[in-house]
């Protein structure tokens, strides 16, 4: 053991007068008495303690000794033999996972609660000359206190660390707390955490090679690419591991996601999976339910470390969010409820007008076979809450009407628009072998649709008015004629296809109902797909149709609990996480201050097309069983709580009362 | 000590004892023998030879019977002052406070209050010094003129001694004694010997014994907590103990015992005895007796 401050040592001397005053204190006084008489019957009895009496005083001298030296050696602050290295950078890197709301059963604190507690007294033995910082590793890594001298800080940021849903990041905290605390010597990482991290077991079988960790090449790779993270990262002689919580058993749904039925257009099919990370076989129910109606409930059987997996298929046209619940009372509940959303599949309402020469058969049959489109005769009136497609085939209407617009083998010139009422658009010079050279490969209208090398017959140059809308070109011939256009409009998108559907072969090319297909998603901002389910602390492009797709925007992702924050609406995909918290997020416009009329402003869109199911969906985190760490050679802690003065003070203080006891029993016993 | 005022102090003691006794105290007490004296006590057959200026011829004439007048005779009291004289009477503190007033002086101003009285009614009075022994004696005086020379002696008395013993000083004294008489014994009591024996002497030796006890507040309550060492001012013994403050209560026990069988001891032989601490005036004191005395 060393001392901070050994000239302070000095104040030992405060010794000397204590044994000088000892020795006149032994000098006793002398009182004369008239008479013996009655101190003779008093102490008659006790003569026999005599010896007792004599070395009492011996005692006290020596206590006081004793008190002195405690004393002195606390004023010189003395050292635990793993604070003898001054100036350390002590960096805590606390786990705030999902594996750490587990709650122990024996303490009834959570994990998280534990692993703070033990952090608190790690940064309470914080001396002179060091620095301490604090990392949480949760759904994110977070630097929540950077580098400071000032422990209290970081103790009370530990009081606000909040348990998250998301995966253990423990590898990504480290390498952020080497990169804040670069000097090898003065560093010193510990981590709070249940172990709880990927690839459990070699963390557990791996030892701690030095040198590793100066390999600057896989430093940066295991920082960019935190899956690349291996066993020799999280450990090292600057890392050392305080293990929280005890081994509890598990039931978790570890995979909920849902996909549109193949064959049926208002089926889905759900993929759920159940674990049991459990040594004992266990019997459970899940519950379905989308909103609030019940759609089944599946008695589970599951093995000892087994799993229950399955696909269930099921029709819905009305949307929700569709909800699987264990019934379970373990100590995670986060992972006993997953949920998926279920976008609701309305009519397509069509109002197909033909010309005189053509009824426009093949377009007619394609339409039909579409499934959920219903087309509705010309001149009728639309009821549903979704605006109706209007389809034009050789033939225009005087003025071009609201809503989506599908116009197949258009006349020469379109209706006039704009305030100098210019034609919408105007057909180039006919095209002899129209033959398709280019098509736009991002836009959702030729997804899975392949016409290059294609005659489409009757196929002109289209010149479309700027006052229309924004114009994208989807289909180009070798020629430069462009064949077919895309329109954004405000009133709703306009699809041009300036092609003879009777004289070409393209109606009897696949691609032609799958462009159709593509048309009515595109039309009415639908994907067709459904959006899936999202884990807690992946980063995921989820798409959101809501504007020009060339345009980039920020909206706002409202969570669970009410917070909002700012995403990036990027070519229609918002970029949504790490997500730290499961639930049913909420996406909204940026420009609407108010949520609800956020949801209705986008065309077609119903409540479900604005949310983002966030599940926890992770094995790793599910399993509740702490493994066993590394053996690591890093230096030891100072044991938990204060510095060996404050012991010291303490241990003064006990002999002060000792001592006063000693002397009450002289005097007033 | 014993100053012009003492001295007032004294005569109005005397005042108020012959007031309030009506010459009952000390020499104006009647011997039990019958003669001399002017007070009728009884009648007694005439004998040839007697006196015929004592035949009650008042009774011959009514009666014819020749009866001889008997008178009470009057002779002065002798009252001995047995005052303690041993180094307990007068602890030296060396150099330190002592709280409380010497136990010497308060028994030298009783014992001269007291001589005073008596010489004052016509007693004749002595003084015996003692410690282990009779130390100094002042031999019988009679008449008020002999106080200034009752009090030069006790001013000259000087405490000495190592030890306190009354038996053997009452054996001295009984045989020095001309006549029996009041013997008041002025001490602290504190008698390694025992006084129960001394004062039981006095009462065989037909002497009316009267116990006059003084103690300091400090030797009832003494005041002392920790590591003392105590020393016996008469014998020098040395004793090294640490004080609590319960060994204090055990030790008030035992002085309080010792007070109350003092007192038992003198109430079952009849014996007066008065009990008094330095830091009450003499006055006071004997003012107490007084009261007592009528009382009983």
């Amino acid at each position: 053991m060393s001392f901070a401050s050994p000239d302070k040592l000095f104040w030992l001397l405060a010794a000397l007068p204590i044994i000088a005053f000892y020795i006149l204190k032994t000098r006793l006084r002398r009182r004369p008495v008239a008479t013996l008489l009655f101190w003779d019957q008093v102490f008659e009895q006790k003569r026999q303690r005599s010896l007792w009496q004599n070395l009492r005083h011996w005692i006290s001298l020596l206590l006081q000794l004793v008190f002195v030296t405690l004393l002195g050696l606390a004023i010189a602050d003395p050292l635990w033999n793993s604070q003898e290295d001054t100036g350390q950078d002590l960096i805590l890197v606390v786990d705030n996972s999902a594996s750490m709301r587990a709650v122990d059963p024996a303490s009834g604190k959570s994990r998280l609660q534990q692993a703070i507690e033990r952090a608190s007294d790690v940064a309470g033995t914080l001396r002179s000359g060091d620095n301490i910082a604090l990392i949480t590793a949760g759904a994110s890594v977070r630097v929540v206190v950077g580098m400071s001298d000032f422990a209290p800080t970081v103790q009370e940021a530990l009081l606000e660390i909040q348990p998250t849903d998301g995966p253990t990041r423990i590898g990504e905290a480290i390498a952020a707390a080497r990169r804040l605390a670069a000097d090898d010597q003065k560093r010193r990482i510990v981590v709070f955490s249940d172990g709880g991290i990927p690839d459990r077991d070699r963390l557990a079988g791996q030892q701690s090679p030095s040198g590793v960790l100066s390999d600057d090449a896989e430093f940066e790779a295991a920082t960019v690419r935190p899956d690349l993270l291996s066993g020799d990262l999280l450990s090292g002689d600057d890392v050392r591991w305080i293990q929280v919580g005890t081994s509890a058993d598990n039931l978790a749904i570890t995979t909920f996601q849902v996909r549109r039925s193949t064959v049926d257009p208002i089926g889905y099919s759900l993929l759920v999976e159940v674990k049991n990370f459990s040594s004992d076989p266990v019997e459970t129910r899940l519950t379905l339910q989308l909103d609030d109606a019940l759609v089944d409930v599946i008695p589970l059987e599951i093995e000892a470390e087994g799993a229950f997996r399955k696909q269930i298929d099921g029709t819905s046209r009305a949307g929700g969010v569709l909800t699987g619940k264990l019934k379970t009372d373990d100590v995670l509940p986060a992972d006993d409820v997953a949920r998926a959303i279920l976008p609701d599949r309305p009519e397509i309402p069509v109002r197909l007008v033909t010309g005189d020469a053509s009824e426009s058969y093949y377009l007619r049959r394609v339409l039909e076979s579409i499934p959920l489109v219903r087309i509705m005769a010309p001149d009728s009136e639309s009821n549903d809450a979704t605006t109706p497609l209007s389809v034009f085939a050789g033939t225009v209407p005087e003025r071009l009407p609201d809503g989506p617009v599908l116009l197949v083998d258009i006349p020469d010139s379109g209706p006039p628009v704009g305030p100098d009422g210019q034609p919408a658009w105007r057909l180039g010079q006919r095209v002899e072998q129209p033959i398709i050279a280019d098509q736009d490969k991002q836009s959702p209208l030729l997804r899975h649709v392949q016409l290059q090398n294609v005659i489409l017959s009757g196929g002109r140059d289209l010149e479309v008015n700027e006052a229309l809308g924004a114009p994208t070109t989807l289909l180009e011939t070798a020629g430069g004629d462009r064949v077919c256009v895309s329109i954004e409009r405000s009133e709703g998108r306009i699809l041009l296809l300036a092609s003879d559907l009777d004289s070409s072969d393209l109606p009897l090319r696949i691609a032609f109902p799958v462009l159709m297909t593509n048309a009515m998603n595109w039309f009415y901002r639908e994907t067709g797909e459904i959006r899936p389910a999202i884990a807690t602390g992946q980063t995921r492009d989820v798409p959101w149709d809501v504007a020009d797709e060339s345009s980039s925007q920020t909206a706002q992702l409202i969570a669970p609990t009410g917070e909002r924050s700012l995403v990036t609406v990027d070519r229609n995909k918002v970029k949504l996480g790490p997500l730290d918290q499961t639930g049913v997020y909420r996406l909204a416009s940026e420009d609407d201050a108010d949520a609800e009329r956020a949801e209705t402003a986008t065309p077609g869109a119903g409540d479900d097309a604005n949310l983002v199911a966030v599940n926890l969906s992770n094995a790793n985190e599910s399993d509740l069983r702490v493994p066993e760490l590394p053996e690591t050679s890093a230096g030891e802690l100072p044991p938990a709580g204060r510095s060996p003065w404050f012991y010291l003070i303490l241990l003064a203080a006990g002999l002060v009362i000792t001592e006063w006891a000693l002397y009450q029993r002289r005097v007033v016993a | 000590m014993f100053d012009s005022d003492f001295l007032k102090q004294l005569e109005y003691l005397s005042l108020l004892s012959k007031r309030m006794f009506q010459g009952q105290l000390l020499a104006q007490r009647r011997t039990m023998q019958t003669g001399g004296g002017i007070e009728f006590s009884d009648h007694r057959e005439y004998m040839h030879g007697d006196d015929l200026r004592y035949l009650d011829w008042n009774v011959y004439a009514r009666h014819g019977d020749l009866l001889l007048k008997r008178f009470q005779e009057e002779e002065d009291l002798h009252v001995y002052l047995l005052l303690d004289a041993s180094q307990s009477m007068h602890v030296e503190t060396n150099g330190a406070v002592d709280p409380d007033p010497p136990k010497f002086t308060l028994a030298r101003q009783i014992a001269a209050a007291l001589a005073y009285i008596a010489l004052a009614d016509l007693d004749r009075v002595s003084i015996v010094a003692y410690a282990d022994g009779v130390k100094v004696v002042m031999p019988l005086v009679r008449g008020k003129d002999q106080i200034l020379s009752v009090l030069r002696f006790l001013e000259g008395l000087k405490c000495h001694g190592e030890k306190t013993d009354l038996r053997r000083t009452v054996g001295e004294f009984v045989g020095r004694a001309p006549r029996t008489g009041l013997a008041i014994v002025i001490s602290d009591l504190f008698d390694q010997e025992g006084f129960r024996e001394g004062v039981d002497r006095l009462r065989y030796a037909q002497f009316e014994p009267h116990v006059i006890q003084i103690h300091t507040r400090s030797e009832a309550d003494p005041k002392l907590l920790g590591d003392v060492q105590l020393v016996d001012c008469e014998t020098g013994t040395e004793k090294k103990v640490t004080v609590t403050e319960r060994k204090l209560r055990q030790y008030r026990q035992l002085f309080e015992t010792f007070v109350q069988d003092v007192e038992t001891y003198c109430r079952t032989h009849g014996l007066a005895h008065t009990r008094t601490t330095t830091d009450v005036p003499f006055d006071a004191v004997l003012l107490k007796m007084m009261r007592a005395a009528a009382v009983g």
